[in-house]
Order: C-alpha cells, then structure tokens, then sequence
C-alpha cells in the first residue's frame, strides 16, 4: 500500500516539474512547482514526518509560492519569447542534467546497503511539533537565533529594495 | 550551565545584533539624509562596533579552557581572532560609507543596520561547530550581501550585478544543502565533532563514500563565496557593477569569514582530507592563482583586474588548508589581516576616483594622478605595491609565512607554482603605478576633478595603510598576538 | 510494505537534477528563480529520508525553509526592481557587462 502511494505521489511530482520545464507561461510554471510541493508534503507524511508535511504546505507551498503569483501578477511579465534558449544550450542542459543525476545516483545505490542497515532504526513514532520543538530549543538554538535576524534583515531588505519612495 | 558559556562566548555578538536592531527602530524617527539626527547612525554604528571588540577582549581574557566541542557554538581562539579581523573590517567600512553613500544618493540608516547583521552571519561562520549553523551563517552572509549589491536601485549595471550574484549564490547554497544532506545521511548528525567521532570509529566504506561526496558538495558551495575557479565566473562581473564602497566590503569580509568556515571544517576536523580529497583542493589552488592572474593583465577596468588579483589570493589562501594543525591558524589569520587592509584601501581609493555615479576606473584615469593628487597616488602605490608582495609591505610578510610555512609541511609543487604566479601578478599590480607616475596628465578630455577627501574617508584609508606598513614593518607584534590568540588553547 | 529509503533518495536526486536542467533551460528570471526553490526542496526531501524516525529532519527542514522564505522575500524585491528598470525579466535582456 505504502508503496503504491509512494509512487502514485512521486509520479505526481515528477509530472509536475516536468510540467513546468516545458511550459512557456510563468504562472502556469509556479502553479506546477504548487502541485510539486504538495506531493512532496505527502511523501514527508509517508516518511513519518507530519510536521514537515504541514510546514511544507503552509510555507512552501502557501507562503512562498503565494508570494511568486503576487509577483507574476504585480508585474504581468510577456510570456516566454517562442524561440527559447538556443539549441545548444538545450543539449548542453541535458547532458548536464543527466550527468549530475547519474553522478547523484551512483553515489547514493554504491552507499545504499549501508542506508538500509547502518541506523539503528529508532522506535518513536511520527515526528509531531513536540518532538521538533524540543530539539530546536535545545540542540538547534544558535542556527534558530540566526534564522530570527535573517528573516528581520530579509524583511528590512525588501523593504529598501522593492518600495518605491523610501 | 553550557548556555551560560555560550551566551558570555558571544557576547559581542549579542550586542552587535542588539545595536543593529536597534538602529533599524530608530532610522523611521530619522527621516531623510539631510537630517542631522541621521547622521548620528554611522557615529553610533562605531560606537556599537568597538563596544563588540572591547565585549570581544573582555571575552577572550577568560576563556573557559575547555573547547566546548559539544556546543554549536566555539567562541575558542580561532574564532576570536577572525571576529576581531571581521570587527575591524566593519569599522573601516562604516567610517567611509557616509561620504560614499551621501555622494550616490543611497543613503539609508538601514544601511549600518545590515552591515551589523552581516556581522553576526559571519561571526556565527568563524565559529560554528555544526553544519546547519554554518549553513545559516552562511545565508545571513549572502542576503545581506544580496541586498547591499542592490541598495542602488537606479542603476542598471548594479542591478545585473546583484541578481547574477543572487541567482548564483542561491544555486550554490543548493548544492551546499545538499552536500549537508550527504553528510548528515552518512553520519546521522550535523555537528562537527560527531562527525569526527564517527569517522574515526567505523571504518564503513559506503557511509565514507557517502560522506566524501558530502565533502565535495560543501566545498563547492564555499569555493563559490570564495569565488575560486571553476565557481569564478559572476566575480569580474559583480565587482565592475556593483558600487565600489560595497565592493571593498564585498572583496573582503565574505572572503575571510568563509576562509574561516573552510578552515574549521577542512583542517581542524578532518585532518585525513590530505589524503583523500587534498588533489581535488590543490589543482582548484593552482588553477585560481594561474587562470586569475592571467585574466588579470589584459584588463583595462581597473576593478576588474583587482577582482581577478582577488580570485588569485583566493587560490594562494587555499594552501593554508594543507598545513597542518599547529601554525595553520596565525599563517591563516596573518594572510588574511594583509589581503582584507591592501583590498580595501585600494577600492576606498578606487570610490574616491569613480566620482559622482560611481563610473569604472580604468587605467587611463589614472594617468598623472601623480601631479594632481599626490597623497592618493602614494598611497594607491602602497596599496598595490602589497598586493604584489615586495617586502616591507603586510603582502610581503603574509605571503613569507604562508608561503613559508606550507614549504615546512612539504608542499613543495604548490609553492612553487604560487611563486611563480606571484611573479607574473607584478607585471598588472606595477601598471597603474607606472600610470599614476610616468604618464602625463590627458589633455582632452579633462579628467574629473577629484573632490577633497571627506574625513570619514581619510580615516578609514589611513587605518589600512597603517595596518599595512605596521604588518609589514614590524610583524612581530601580530605574530606574537595570533600566536598568543592560538597558544591559549593549547 | 515499506519502501527502501534509496527510493526516496533516488526522487530527490532526480528533481535537483532536473531543477539545474530547469536553470539553463528558462529565460525567464522568476522561473529560474523557481528552479532553485526546487532545487533545495530535493535537498529537504533528503534530509527527510535520512533522519528515519528522529526528529532532526524535520528541524533541519523548517530551518531551510525559513531561510528560503528570507531568499524568496529578497529574491522577488530584486526582480521587482530590475522589472521596473527594464520592463523585462528575459534573461538574455541583463547583457550590460561581458562575461
């Protein structure tokens, strides 16, 4: 059953990306990266991690894809021009592609008896906000304290580039 | 009680960041540029800066004698000489940028509120101890710097130049999550000494497959902000259009504080990459200082040739992470105190040039700068004449003992090829000073009047310059106050 | 039955692959922007497939978010701005300086 849904949702998603390489309109490509998103969200749920499942919906998927439409509909850009990339980008694209995800491959199945055995696969259940709020109030304190004044310098930062009278 | 520790570790850091946000609840009581209350921010910006650095001493007189190895945060010897470093850089820059920034229109009390928190990015990546903290460190470095390249809106060339470095930044922060991901999958946790720890213990082929892959990617994502070769390409590009103010910011302390994240993770915890992955880091040396310093001599834009001389020292630094343990550290700090001083009063020198608008120096602005303004041409001479490495200058004294101390540890390949790339790089350091004294003054079109030099300005040069000779003359002072900073712990 | 944790990574793999494919092959700033946010929602993926069942993952990733919501903030205002200069947001139109 797991398994089935586990492909049903990476077919899902891979669609989707796929969906958004080939599309020429903008918010058809962020609409797509959504539908990405929330796959993945249920992939995370699949994983036994609820909290990252609803994290992923609510700021991936909700905030900051929200924010990407926001734009796409501020500016009203013209579409794609037809031609696209010449077609020697495109073939170098590919070969890249392939090559990066071969590289990735080979080094994650030549590691892959070890990622099946090597952890001692913990008993807990799923991973709710009790069992991530503990280890960020504990053992993650430092990045969460940095991530507090990236966030209030990303605002500040926004504020100065993107307001027309300051 | 490990809290109390490390809240007094970073207590400079507390009120950096306290002061920054400080500054952004005051700039909306201050509006405009020409309000006298604006131009309180850049006094009490240094104020809040050299509170850090007395916070930083105070800190560092009684440092707990164990490492804190369990913490993600090590406020240890090391850390503490790059925050005085990252400090003193700050200071020079928020003693300059007024002028500068009053000069292009863009000046914003926010402007000191950022510097303030990149500070605290960088610091957090001179000191951590576990890979997500550098990560975030690594990131408050980067979308400061994002915003700093596109604080002048008006112009085109800034613009491109803040959205390359954005998108390419962005690209490589992907592959250095990445890279995390590897690592944490291999060894189950993101902290530097679990990851030693179980290096050392179980000799597992795939998890070490698995974690050098994780190695690669994480040095590639740093090699980037380090801007060495094959991860170059936005650098010539991002130093021409961005303001030069920035740039002299931008050369300098995003260098030191990644070179310090590098030097943490490559040298302190894996001192097995020798072997391993050492190939991989060696030919990325050579192939930034030779490919740097031979796209250096054909340029004519002056900030692009210094951007290419600083992919150069980018490769040469590169050596510091094959020495080993013991003088890595004082080489590491001593090159890098030289680098970031010649780099800025270079390109302070340079915005002082540009004029109003901030247009691109090229060589032929330079001639005869001599004859009309003699202070600047010497100095501009002193500037370069260190980045070439001649002796009685900080360059030369750096270069001695990096280059020296890595002919200790037997590299010997790579200091030749360092040599030898220094020697080509006097042939384009020489050039504008052969300009600014040989060649006559234009006579069509006349140059740009230079204006007088605003005392924020002749401070800040007159620092580096000072830091410069006093590295070069008499090194002795910073050898002996690194060495002391690295003797502590030991 | 279980799926094997190399699947997931597998997935991952694949869509960082094809969000660096997505870089070269869009001309147009947002969507290249979107490839990255891909980019490192495949690295979130794995870190989730890694933890297994401990609570790291999924701190690991809310703070990735967390920073990639600060990026897209400053990300968006910079293409806001270039679009109000240019009128464009092709990338083959950001050709100022060469190289």
């Amino acid at each position: 059953m797991e398994f089935i849904l586990f492909l049903i949702f990476s077919f899902i998603c891979i669609a989707a990306v796929l969906n958004m390489l080939f599309q020429k309109e903008s918010v058809y490509c962020a609409l797509s990266l959504v539908v990405c998103m929330a796959s993945l969200a249920c992939l995370y749920l699949l994983l036994q991690a609820p909290f990252a499942a609803a994290i992923q919906i609510i700021i991936y998927a909700g905030a900051v894809m929200v924010l990407f439409l926001f734009v796409i509909m501020l500016l009203d850009p013209r579409s794609d021009s037809g031609s696209g990339r010449p077609r020697r980008m495109l073939f170098l694209a590919t070969v890249l592609g392939i090559s990066l995800f071969a590289a990735l491959a080979v080094f994650l199945s030549r590691s892959q008896s070890f990622l099946n055995s090597g952890h001692p696969k913990p008993a807990a259940g799923q991973i709710g906000a009790v069992e991530v709020g503990l280890a960020l109030f504990h053992r993650y304190l430092i990045p969460l304290e940095a991530v507090g004044i990236l966030i209030l310098m990303a605002t500040l930062g926004a504020v100065l580039l993107a307001k027309k009278k300051i | 009680m490990n809290d109390s520790i490390l809240y007094w570790a970073l207590l400079p850091e507390i009120l950096a960041g306290a002061g920054g946000i400080f500054i952004v609840l005051l700039t909306p009581f201050l509006r405009g540029s020409r309000d006298r209350g604006s131009r309180l921010i850049p006094g009490l910006t240094l104020l809040i800066l050299l509170g850090a650095m007395v916070a930083l001493f105070t800190v560092a007189r009684d440092l707990p004698q164990s490492p804190m190895k369990e913490l993600s945060f090590s406020g240890d010897t090391f850390s503490l000489s790059f925050r005085f470093l990252l400090l003193l850089i700050c200071a020079v820059i928020s003693l300059a940028a007024r002028p500068f920034l009053e000069r292009e229109e863009i000046f914003r009390g926010e402007f000191y509120a950022l510097l303030l928190f990149i500070y605290l990015g960088m610091a957090l990546l001179s000191g951590s101890q576990d890979l997500l903290s550098t990560f975030v460190g690594l990131e408050v470095l980067s979308i400061g710097c994002y915003i700093l390249l596109g604080l002048k809106r008006s112009d085109l060339r800034a613009n491109e130049a803040a959205w390359k470095y954005f998108l390419l930044g962005s690209i490589s922060s992907a592959f250095f999550l990445y890279g995390i991901a590897m690592v944490f999958g291999a060894t189950g946790s993101t902290r530097y000494a679990d990851l030693f720890a179980l290096m050392g213990s179980h000799s597992d082929k795939q998890a070490t497959l698995l974690l050098n892959c994780g190695l690669a990617l994480i040095f590639v994502g740093l090699a980037f902000k380090l801007a060495l070769v094959p991860f170059h390409s936005w650098a010539a590009d991002v130093y021409e259009g961005a303001p030069s103010l920035i740039v002299a910011f931008f050369s300098t302390a995003p260098k030191v504080a990644a070179m310090a994240a590098l030097m943490r993770f490559f040298n302190f915890h894996f001192p097995r990459m020798h072997y391993s992955a050492g190939h991989f880091a060696g030919w990325i040396a050579v192939a930034s200082m030779t490919l740097g310093n031979l796209a250096a001599i054909s340029q004519q834009n002056v900030k692009r040739m210094l951007a290419y001389s600083s992919i150069a020292h980018a490769g040469y630094m590169i050596l510091a992470i094959f020495i080993d343990n013991e003088t890595a550290d004082t080489t590491l700090f001593i090159y890098l105190l030289a680098y970031s001083m010649m780099n800025l009063g270079a390109f302070l020198i340079l915005s002082l040039l540009s004029g109003k608008g901030d247009l691109c120096v090229s060589l032929h602005d330079l001639s005869g700068l001599a004859e009309r303004r003699p202070g600047l041409a010497a100095l501009l001479s002193l500037f370069l004449l260190s980045l070439t490495g001649i002796p009685l200058t900080g360059g030369f004294t750096a270069k001695f003992y990096l280059f020296g101390s890595a002919l200790k540890n037997g590299l010997v390949g790579l200091v030749i090829i360092a040599v030898l790339n220094s020697a080509v790089s006097a042939y384009y350091y020489l050039r504008p000073v052969v300009h600014m004294y040989m060649k006559p003054l234009p006579e069509s079109p006349s140059p740009a009047e230079v204006p007088p030099v605003p005392i924020g300005f002749a401070l800040a040069i007159g620092t580096a310059a000072l830091a410069i000779l006093w590295l070069g003359i008499l090194p002795s002072f910073w050898l002996e106050f690194a060495e002391k900073v690295n003797l502590a712990l030991k | 039955m279980t799926v094997p944790i190399i699947y997931y990574l597998g997935l991952s793999a694949l869509l960082f692959a094809l969000g660096s494919v997505g870089l070269l092959l869009k001309r147009n700033l947002l969507v290249q922007f979107m490839c990255v946010e891909l980019m490192l929602n495949a690295a979130n993926l794995a870190f989730v497939a890694f933890s297994q069942g401990r609570a790291d993952g999924s701190v690991i990733v809310f703070i990735v978010m967390a920073v990639a919501a600060a990026e897209a903030g400053v990300g968006l205002a910079l293409v806001v701005v270039l679009f109000r200069n240019r009128n464009s947001l092709d990338s083959e139109d950001f050709r100022l300086m060469k190289g």
